[in-house]
């Protein structure tokens, strides 16, 4: 229903009506600026991402395949954005290459798909997920925050599917070590 | 804003996550940036709200004091146009029309504060904004029943 939503907006923008437009923003805009916040951790850079992002999409409008999820196209425009934004701003803290990120489970028998049994703030929840770097934390967020598939995020983020799956592992794998030790969240 | 969960899985705690919203012009910078005319933004939600109230709240009270000053002009219409046709009664009457005038005052501020006590006591759980509502109408009722008192009053007298 949405793609099809979707797709009605988009022939709507294509003929040049300001409601295609409008509509579209109002459907995306939160999770576009939200996702960018968590990427480069500030609000006014992830406005001007997401500004960006909104921008180059509606102008790409003529290119845009629409076999595939208009979101879908959204995201790996804003991720590419975010990407271009951290490496003039924050080379330092850009890593693109998962070997450069060492971590081994504490318990390796202990599988991340068990439950936290124990109480957790939402607040704790954005400091877990904000800790972590930028690969695993994006991977997740994509995977839980807005439902996209493993190929769907290996669209978004030009990597193989098989990369998706090991980020996600080390992800989760990364967050309950450090739930268990506070001290090592750095936000 | 917090809330606790017991037992979540992380697949969960990140999918509750909370969507933030940017400002209040986006939409506006990214038409405009494709070319669209904008239009003026609107506030939102609580801020409309509060402002509507404060409008209301002035123009009740702006009404309710021009009431009050009309309905005495009423009351003392012959009085007031006896004295402007013969200014120098004023002169020798003017501590005898300063203190009617200082009764009245202090008539309509004893009601006013007899609403407010009535207020305070019936609304003491409630949040500013029905108090400023419910205030500025017992007001407005109060500086026309004084008003009205005097108007009848003088009636009556003449009578």
């Amino acid at each position: 229903m949405t793609k099809n939503n979707d797709y009605s907006l988009i022939q709507a923008c294509l003929r040049g009506e300001a409601f295609g437009f409008e509509e579209l923003l109002n459907r995306y805009k939160n999770r576009i600026f939200s996702f960018a916040m968590r990427m480069v951790k500030n609000s006014e850079d992830a406005e001007d991402i997401a500004h960006e992002a909104f921008i180059k999409a509606f102008r790409s409008l003529n290119s845009y395949n629409s076999d595939y999820p208009f979101i879908t196209w959204l995201f790996k425009i804003t991720h590419n954005k975010c990407l271009d934004f951290l490496r003039v701003k924050k080379p330092n803290i850009i890593s693109f290459d998962d070997d450069n990120v060492h971590f081994e489970p504490e318990d390796t028998n202990d599988s991340p798909e068990k439950a936290l049994n124990l109480k957790i703030e939402y607040e704790e929840a954005e400091n877990l997920l904000m800790s972590l770097p930028l690969l695993y934390r994006e991977t997740l967020l994509l995977q839980y925050r807005e439902d996209m598939t493993c190929k769907q995020i290996s669209e978004i983020m030009g990597i193989p599917e098989g990369t998706v799956k090991i980020r996600l592992f080390r992800g989760k794998a990364m967050i309950k070590e450090r739930f268990k030790t506070p001290e090592n969240i750095t936000r | 804003m917090t809330q606790e969960t017991n037992k979540v899985s992380i697949e969960k705690m990140i999918g509750t996550l909370p969507y933030y919203s940017p400002s209040s012009n986006f939409n506006n910078k990214v038409l405009s940036a494709m070319g669209f005319e904008t239009r003026a933004i609107s506030l939102h939600g609580w801020k409309t709200w509060s402002q509507a109230i404060i409008e209301a709240s002035i123009a009740g009270w702006a009404i309710a004091i021009s009431v009050l000053i009309l309905f005495l002009i009423a009351a003392y219409a012959w009085d007031i146009l006896f004295i402007l046709m013969n200014p120098s009664i004023l002169l020798a009457n003017l501590k005898l029309y300063a203190l009617k005038f200082s009764f009245v005052i202090a008539n309509a501020l004893n009601i006013l504060n007899l609403a407010k006590d009535v207020m305070i006591t019936l609304l003491s759980g409630f949040n500013i904004l029905p108090k400023l509502i419910i205030s500025t109408i017992l007001a407005g009722l109060a500086m026309m029943s004084v008003s009205k008192h005097y108007l009848y009053s003088h009636v009556e007298e003449k009578q």
